[in-house]
Parts: C-alpha cells; sequence; structure tokens
C-alpha cells in the first residue's frame, strides 16, 4: 500500500481510529498492530506476508533458542542468517547471479546452462530482513533479551509505517516502546503531523515533478551528448531520489510519532556533506549504521593497519551497493564510493580543503560531484548507459535546446529541492525565535501551506523508489 | 481548539476548498477525465460497435455521431493514450461487444505507432494497470507475463472508486502555471478537450499546429519500428473475432500528409500491404485518405472533422452491411 494512495488514507483513518481503543493493553495493541501491519502489507499482494511470517518466525524461534541453548548459540545464529540470507538470495540475486555465471561462461567459450529465475522481490524485502536479522545477532551478542510474546516480536518487526522502506529500526530501539500504552500528547501529534506534511510533500510536490524529466531522460535510446543537459538531469536525479527517500522516512517517522513511539532520523541534511565519509553519515542513516555495526565494526573497522581499513570500508561499501539491487551498475556503485572514501582517506583532501576560506562550501561541492556520479550507476538502466552518461558529463558539448525543453518543467522543483536543503543547512530548529508563540503560529500556517501544495502541486503519483529493495 | 494539528487541519481544509470553489474552470469539460478513463476500465459487454485504438482514436470518433448515422447501435469508443493493437487489448475491446447483438463490429483505428515495441510495452494503458493492479487478466497477460501481475486483481475496488470519485479527483487536480495565469486573463492558448461520456474526447489546440510534429515523429520510431510479431498477432487476432461472427473493420488515421509522410518513412508502415494482409485474415479495410481532416495538433483530429470522419465511418460500414457485408 502506497502512501500517496487513496486505500491508505482509509487504511490509516480506520487504525488511528481503532489505536485508542488497543493501545491500552499489552497483548491488544501487538496483536492490533501485527495484524494492521500484515494487511497493509499484504494488499500489495497476500501470498508475500507468508515469507513475512516465515522470515519473522524463523528469527522469533531463533532468538529464544540462541537464549535457551547458549553453548550452540553460534550455529543457532549461523542457522537464521542463512535462512534470512537464502530468502534474500533467491528472491533478489538468484537470477543476477545465474546471468553472471552463464556471461562469464559465454565468455570464456563454453554455452549458458544455469537456469535464470526471475522472481519479483516483494517489497520491502531487505529492509525487513535486515531487520529480522538485527535482532538475532543483538540477542546473540546478549545485548537484547529475546522478547516471549510472538506479536510483540511480530508487532516490530512488522511495523507499517517502515516496514516497506525503512528506516531499518533496530530491536533494541523499538521492542520497548512497543510495551508503552500511554495516549499520544498533542505536542507528539503536532510533530508527528509536521514531520508526515514534510515527507508528504517532499515525495509529491519535488520527487514526484522531478520524476517525468528523470524517467524521460534515462529512457531514452540515445544519451544526449550535452554536459550541462546531464548535469542537470543528473541533479533531478539526486533531488528525486532523496525528497521520495526521506519523505517516505518522514511520513513513517511522523506516523510512529501518532502512535507514541519514536524512530531514529533517517538522513540529516546529506547534501550539505563536505566529504564523502560525512554524507555516509547523514544519507540513509539507519543503512549504513546498520552496516558499520554489523559488518564494518566486525571486521575490524578502522582499528587494524591502513590496509585492512580500506579492505573493511571495501568490502562494506560493496555491500552497501548490492543491497541496493542485483545488477552490476549497483556492484560499480559500491566500487565508486568505496574508491571515492578511501581516496579521501589518503589525500585528506576535504580537511585540507575546509582550513582554506570558503573551503567547506568547495568541498561540498566536491562531494556532491562524487555524490551525483554514483547516481549515475545508481539510476542509469545499464552499465553501458551509465559509462556513456559519465563520458558526456566531462565531455565539452553545448546545451541541447530540445533537451532543455523537456526538463524545463522540472526546473523549479528543483530549484525547490536545493532551496528546502539550504534552508534545512541553516537548522531553524535552533534559531532563539522558535520559543516564541508567533513561530508557533507561523509553523501551523507553513505546514496547511505545505499540504495545500500535496494536493495542488503534485507531480504524476508513482511509487517510492525505495520500495523495489 | 488551540491544539496545533487541530488548527493546522483546518487552516489546509480552507485553503483547499477555497482553491477548488474559486478555480478557473480550466480548459477540461464534460465528463471529469479520472471517471472517464476509469469508467471505460469498467465497461461490460454491452455494444454492438466498439472503436479501438490510441488517442488518434479516442480524439477523432465520436459514437453520438456515428450513431445518428447508423441509426440505434450502441457504440463506445475505447480508445487510450498510445494504446498498442496487442491481442490483449483487442481482445478486452471485443469483449465490450455484446453477444446478442445481430451486428457486432469493431473498428481498429490503425496507426504506425500502435504496432511498435514501444507501443505495446509502455503504453498508457498498460501502466495504468500497473497504477491500480489488473484485475482484467485479459488486458495484462502479454505484457506482463507475470503471474503476479495478473492475479492482483484485489484493487477493481479502486478502479470503481475513481469512476464515484472521478469529480472530487477532478476538482483537486494539480494546479498547472498556465492555469494560475488564466485566473485574471482566462484561457486563450493551450489544449482544451471536452470528455464525453461515450469515450470521445473533442479536442483542440490554440494556437493549432505543431512545429515539432515531425521531429518527433523521428524520435518516437527511432528504434521503435514497426514489429512483425505484433502486427502477425494482429492479424491472427482478426481471423478469429471473424470466426466468432464480429465484423472487423480497419482504417489508417488520416493525419497532415507530411506527417503521414514521416511516419511511414521511418517506422516502416505500408498501407498496401498492411491493408492486403488485414482482408487476408478476414477483415475489411476501409479507405478515407480521398478526404483531407483537419488537424489541430499535427497529430489528432480538430473536433469538426472528427464529426466527419465519424459519419463518414458510419456510411462505410452501412454501405458494406447494405452489400452483405454484415455476419
Amino acid at each position: 500500500m502506497r502512501y500517496n494512495s487513496f486505500a491508505f488514507l482509509v487504511f490509516a483513518a480506520v487504525f488511528f481510529a481503532t489505536w485508542p481503543l488497543v493501545r491500552g493493553r499489552d497483548r491488544s495493541r501487538w496483536v492490533a498492530l501485527t495484524l494492521f501491519s500484515f494487511f497493509f502489507y499484504g494488499w500489495w499482494d497476500w501470498r508475500f506476508t507468508t515469507l513475512l511470517a516465515a522470515s519473522g518466525l524463523i528469527d522469533y524461534w531463533a532468538a529464544l533458542a540462541i537464549e535457551k541453548w547458549r553453548d550452540r548459540r553460534r550455529p543457532l545464529l549461523a542457522l537464521s542468517l542463512g535462512c534470512n540470507l537464502t530468502i534474500l538470495g533467491a528472491f533478489k540475486y538468484a537470477g543476477f547471479a545465474a546471468e553472471s555465471f552463464n556471461s562469464l561462461f559465454e565468455a570464456l567459450g563454453g554455452s549458458a546452462w544455469l537456469p535464470v529465475l526471475r522472481m519479483l522481490p516483494p517489497a520491502g524485502l531487505s529492509f525487513y530482513t535486515f531487520q529480522a536479522m538485527s535482532y538475532t545477532i543483538d540477542v546473540y551478542r546478549g545485548r537484547l533479551a529475546a522478547t516471549r510474546d510472538i506479536f510483540h516480536f511480530f508487532s516490530y518487526l512488522t511495523l507499517f509505517p517502515q516496514l516497506v522502506a525503512g528506516p531499518i529500526v533496530r530491536a533494541a530501539d523499538l521492542l520497548p516502546q512497543l510495551t508503552w500504552g500511554r495516549a499520544v500528547t498533542a505536542e507528539q501529534r503536532w510533530g508527528g503531523l509536521r514531520l508526515m506534511a514534510q515527507g508528504f510533500f517532499k515525495k509529491m510536490v519535488i520527487a514526484d515533478n522531478l520524476a517525468p524529466a528523470v524517467n524521460h531522460a534515462f529512457s531514452a535510446f540515445d544519451v544526449t551528448p550535452s554536459a550541462p543537459y546531464w548535469w542537470l538531469v543528473v541533479s533531478m536525479t539526486a533531488f528525486q531520489v532523496y525528497g521520495d527517500f526521506s519523505g517516505y522516512s518522514d511520513i513513517a517517522t511522523g506516523l510512529c510519532k501518532w502512535m507514541g513511539y519514536q524512530l531514529l532520523p533517517n538522513f540529516d541534511r546529506p547534501y550539505t556533506a563536505a566529504s564523502m565519509r560525512e554524507f555516509w553519515t547523514r544519507w540513509h542513516i539507519s543503512l549504513t549504521s546498520w552496516f558499520r555495526d554489523y559488518v564494518y565494526y566486525p571486521l575490524g573497522g578502522s582499528r587494524g593497519t591502513e590496509a585492512m581499513t580500506h579492505r573493511n570500508s571495501w568490502l562494506t561499501m560493496l555491500l552497501v551497493g548490492i543491497w541496493h539491487g542485483a545488477s552490476w551498475n549497483f556492484v560499480a556503485f559500491g566500487v565508486l564510493h568505496a574508491t571515492f572514501l578511501s581516496v579521501e582517506r589518503v589525500a585528506r583532501i576535504p580537511e585540507r580543503l575546509c582550513k582554506l576560506p570558503l573551503g567547506r562550501p568547495a568541498a561540498v561541492l566536491l562531494t556532491l560531484a562524487q555524490v551525483w556520479l554514483g547516481y549515475v550507476l545508481f539510476r542509469a538502466v545499464s552499465f553501458d548507459q551509465a559509462t556513456r552518461i559519465i563520458l558526456t558529463l566531462f565531455s565539452p558539448g553545448g546545451m541541447d535546446q530540445a533537451g532543455l525543453g523537456l526538463l524545463r518543467p522540472a526546473l523549479p522543483f528543483l530549484a525547490l529541492g536545493v532551496l528546502w536543503e539550504l534552508i534545512a543547512a541553516l537548522e531553524p530548529h535552533k534559531w532563539s525565535v522558535t520559543a516564541t508563540s508567533g513561530w508557533r503560529q507561523a509553523q501551523i500556517v507553513f505546514t496547511a501551506v505545505l499540504i495545500f501544495c500535496c494536493v495542488y502541486l503534485r507531480g504524476p503519483g508513482s511509487a517510492f523508489v525505495y520500495f523495489q529493495f | 481548539m488551540r491544539d496545533p494539528t487541530f488548527q493546522t487541519g483546518l487552516l489546509a481544509i480552507v485553503l483547499i476548498l477555497a482553491v477548488a470553489l474559486y478555480r478557473p474552470p480550466g480548459r477540461v469539460t464534460g465528463v471529469p477525465p479520472e471517471q472517464l478513463w476509469n469508467q471505460k476500465l469498467l465497461w461490460g459487454p454491452e455494444f454492438d460497435l466498439v472503436l479501438a485504438g490510441d488517442s488518434r482514436t479516442f480524439q477523432g470518433l465520436s459514437p453520438a455521431r456515428m450513431r445518428d448515422t447508423v441509426g440505434c447501435r450502441r457504440i463506445a469508443n475505447f480508445g487510450f493514450a498510445a494504446a498498442a493493437l496487442t491481442t490483449s487489448y483487442l481482445r478486452a475491446s471485443e469483449a465490450l461487444l455484446d453477444p446478442a447483438s445481430s451486428r457486432r463490429a469493431l473498428v481498429l483505428g490503425v496507426t504506425p505507432h500502435s504496432l511498435t515495441p514501444n507501443a505495446a510495452r509502455e503504453n498508457e494503458l498498460v501502466s495504468r494497470w500497473t497504477q491500480i493492479r489488473p484485475w482484467h487478466p485479459g488486458l495484462v497477460e502479454r505484457q506482463w507475463d507475470n503471474e503476479f501481475l495478473s492475479l492482483a486483481h484485489q484493487e477493481r475496488l479502486g478502479v470503481e472508486l475513481g469512476v464515484w470519485l472521478g469529480p472530487l479527483f477532478h476538482t483537486l487536480r494539480p494546479l498547472r502555471l498556465g492555469e494560475l495565469r488564466s485566473w485574471w486573463g482566462g484561457h486563450r492558448t493551450g489544449y482544451f478537450q471536452t470528455f464525453h461520456p461515450d469515450g470521445w474526447v473533442e479536442s483542440r489546440q490554440l494556437p493549432e499546429g505543431n512545429p515539432d510534429a515531425i521531429s518527433w515523429s523521428r524520435r518516437i520510431f527511432q528504434g521503435n519500428r514497426i514489429s512483425p510479431e505484433l502486427t502477425t498477432a494482429a492479424f491472427d487476432w482478426v481471423t478469429a473475432a471473424t470466426r466468432r461472427g464480429a465484423n472487423v473493420y480497419g482504417f489508417l488515421f488520416p493525419v497532415p500528409a507530411p506527417v503521414a509522410a514521416v511516419e511511414a518513412a521511418v517506422s516502416g508502415w505500408s498501407e498496401i500491404r498492411f491493408a492486403e494482409r488485414f482482408q487476408q485474415a478476414g477483415g475489411v479495410w476501409l479507405d478515407f485518405s480521398a478526404k483531407a481532416y483537419a488537424s489541430h495538433d499535427d497529430c489528432h483530429l480538430r473536433a469538426d472533422a472528427a464529426l466527419s470522419l465519424s459519419t463518414d465511418l458510419a456510411l462505410a460500414i452501412l454501405r458494406h452491411e447494405q452489400k452483405g457485408g454484415a455476419r
């Protein structure tokens, strides 16, 4: 079910009408959350709820078994992770792996012999699988007590606001909150509404109005031979993906606030980062912190030699790339970011740049250029197209008037995206004026205008980009 | 009342309603488009004659005018933007014919683009199905050889709601910059459309003409020539449909001569060859090339030309039937 659909409007109305009735008692709260979440997920295709249930049951029982048989916890964890990764692999990576294997064989003079299975991955598979794995790993590490109540566990795993496209919430953060049954305060409701209005605005006004221009550019048969055109298209892609995904996170966080729960921020003004390292601490924070805690640190993080640190960073970024999708584009995306991070670690360019006058803005621009290059791989339909676009970006060539004409309707929304990020960079929530009643009135008007814009300035509606992950 | 959530909600509703009530009428009149497109998807087997094709068909043929000419028949325009003449679409069009009718007929408004792979893959009809979930397996089975999509039919409710809430959605449609300007001065330019409940979309662009029509034609057929497989499948369907007792008529949709010449050159279209195979398949090929029909954007017919073509088409069908062609 998409947030920007009529069906969700009805669903949310029914849920929030029911919530005060079930909130008071643990069991009724967890059962209601689980049922509503399964309904939310099953609306797309009910058959995939069985996969969600199976994945959850594996981790629920694995965690209990790990607690009961501490001496056998390692094989139990391996079994649980193996099951999760098998499901993920079968639905998301099997076709890609078989295809790559066949291509390699053909290149070596053999003939393709592996059957290529193309299964449509259920929405949000990577999100809830990672969430489930973090629960079992935390129980294994003794950082979290396994919950005995199956509905308590499933209300955590399937909590509908963040089920399909994150944020990836850790059990240690959410499970204790799910035991709260207190009423939602007016301040929480207001905070939730503001977040949702911002999220819908970023998705429906900024991202959805940029989408047609971006889709058109990447679906064309030929790469338009114009560097300015492609810099504009890639900038639009950057703000489309950002608006879409951070919008979803804001809506999810706002909905959770309306239930009385607090999710950690998933984005922190990523396009104001002055280095690639900083970018990855501001972008999709729940995913990057997951990889940091469960991959990068266990590999040794930056505690070993310089070479080992580079190796750990490369492995982690490669996995981050592959997490996004099964294609060589995403592998290259991971490699590109790993390269940037390694170069940055060795050359320390951002650090040196920031010490110069106007160095920080220059470092931000340099970081953006690197991130933008990554977006080409992220969004291109093939590796070949990505290569041609990257070559075009750095080749001289005038502005193609026909191309510019197609981008023109999206330009105001690109400007709006840039403005939004610039204002966020000023951190208005820290201004002293926020304590005044006038500020509160201004916020009310501003939020109402955002809702108004979602109705009358919305772009052609489309599914959230990150649903596919 | 002092709750900021309540105050925000109230203010937002007031703003939205104010614009809904005072926005200019817009360039779109008649049945709200959101309602018509969804209504088309809900039409049942209730027609004697169905007009199928892409935007040239839904803009270029008026069922009401045809009815006036051929007498009391139930006629529907089932055209959709960029619709391809795929077997699935043709089958869905045929499904609208009343099995009890003695004069079942289908008219295919053929355009070179409706026979291209891109149209088959990306036509708006299919993309609508992917958005609302396909509950009509016949329409999607070819494009989406995918059990998930063909079985996920639970959102038929969405289509029905689209019909009921179409007027509301239309009122809350996005504001465009041109519309904001027209608040003061009225609409002088743009694309004006009147949606009729029988599927005809009476259209006019002001100012008329499209300087990009030729380059646009070249662009859409680039790497996208007419598909022999799609064409053969369409002929197979014509044979099958005529065997099932329907008359199948086809004609090349008239467009200005320079555009037609470019389309033929870049798409691989040959009317003589197509007409011959169409007739061999059991269909009746009609020719409207002797008369010029005015286009408002060098692609689609102006309303007066659409009415004229509708009359000519109805007369051609009558003539064929009178010659004993009716089944």
